[in-house]
């Protein structure tokens, strides 16, 4: 629930913000999930693929935006 | 094999063009406005498959596999990719059917994630609007969020204490005898699970039908056995093991999901071997006897599903403790 709030926010402040660069919404929700997880800490039936996948994605958007 | 090997570099290599080749289409596409022009005109498509996020995305694991493959191919393995991630990751593909796998309230998580994935694509290649692909995509994060939580919350601290303190019982039972590992005895017409202790250090070979006629209290000098219900006696009448579950997840349904007694259980069988390894498993208990014949309280519980389980007696041969991680070994019994 925290994180459908957090995730919500998130394209809610950014679309406000009239951000159109769907890697700056990746970083945020990636931003967001760990944070959740970090302070709640769920237990899982699994590996984290949802964890691993937005942090590949976001570090790759972010060194595509630094121009690494 | 040679070919074999042939191949898998022709593939490799094949990636790399591909990889260049998008990156070369993605700089023409920015500078030419005749190829753009095209694009929009004959292929619309190609305009979001060549803009920088998908090729970025693309290129990025096509890159990732590429580079498995070449370790693999360095490496001398003999293995293809998928194959080697599966054995390294051992129980990947388990975690994988587990994540997939659809019943109960797993439903409106992929309910969720299929909404997720059809919005996130209508909004981007239809509607081009940036803020609802967004929210597709969080609605593919918060449905496979909730596919890879637990079915229940439960166990902690509270149910912790409330098991170790059901040891006790059994424990006051033993105190005042010397007592050899317990059989774990399956369920007898949808009954209770039992656990035969030997009185006495000395080994002996005693049938199942003789096992199960065992006084369930002290009742002489000369008593060879004694039944006592183990801590997971009742785990037979789970209702989510009527539904065929494999032992690897009634192990985590019961000692993850609902005891809390460890975070990760993984599942060895060799025959009539059964190795369970338990991660940031607790096993401190009081009861010395318990803990002497029937096992620590996450092992008593194991041995307890595969008993079930298999339908066969089971008998824990040994525990080992490594940094967080317990080592478990069963044999069963015919």
């Amino acid at each position: 629930m925290i994180l459908a709030i957090l995730l919500l926010a998130s394209v809610v402040l950014l679309s406000a913000g009239r951000v159109q660069d769907l890697s700056a919404y990746i970083s945020l929700f990636t931003l967001c999930y760990f944070a959740a997880s970090f302070v709640f800490r769920p237990k899982r039936r699994t590996i984290d693929f949802v964890g691993l996948g937005l942090l590949y994605y976001s570090a790759l958007f972010i060194a595509i935006a630094f121009g690494l | 094999m040679a070919s074999h090997r042939l191949g898998e570099a022709l593939i490799d290599i094949q990636t790399i063009i591909i990889v260049g080749l998008l990156y070369w289409l993605l700089r023409e596409e920015q500078d030419n406005a005749f190829l753009r022009t095209w694009l929009s005109n004959n292929f619309p498509l190609g305009l979001y498959l060549l803009s920088p996020l998908a090729v970025v995305a693309i290129s990025g694991t096509l890159l990732v596999l590429t580079v498995g493959r070449i370790v693999l191919f360095v490496t001398g393995s003999d293995r293809t990719l998928v194959e080697e991630v599966l054995l390294r990751l051992k129980g990947l593909k388990d975690q994988l059917r587990e994540l997939a796998s659809t019943k109960g309230s797993s439903s409106s998580a992929v309910v969720l994630t299929g909404f997720g994935t059809a919005l996130a694509l209508y909004s981007y290649f239809l509607l081009h609007i940036v803020p609802l692909v967004a929210l597709g995509v969080s609605c593919i994060i918060l449905g496979f969020t909730a596919l890879s939580l637990p079915r229940r919350i439960g166990g902690g601290p509270g149910m912790r204490a409330m098991l170790q303190g059901a040891i006790l019982g059994v424990e006051a039972l033993l105190e005042q005898c010397d007592v050899g590992r317990a059989t774990y005895l399956p369920p007898e017409n949808g009954g209770a699970i039992f656990a035969y202790v030997p009185l006495g250090l000395q080994p002996e070979t005693i049938s199942l039908d003789k096992m199960r006629q065992a006084p369930k209290s002290l009742v002489g000098n000369d008593q060879r056995g004694l039944l006592v219900y183990p801590v997971g006696s009742e785990l037979n009448r789970i209702p989510e093991f009527q539904d065929g579950l494999s032992l690897e997840e009634r192990l985590r349904y019961v000692l993850v999901e609902s005891a809390d007694m460890c975070s990760r259980v993984l599942v060895e069988q060799t025959g009539s071997l059964i190795v369970v390894g338990m991660k940031g498993a607790k096993v401190d208990i009081q009861g010395e006897k318990y803990q002497n014949s029937l096992g620590s309280l996450p092992s008593s519980l194991a041995a307890c599903v595969i008993a079930t389980l298999h339908d066969k007696p089971v008998t824990l041969m040994d525990e080992r403790k490594n940094s967080d991680r317990l080592i478990a070994r069963f044999r069963l019994l015919e």
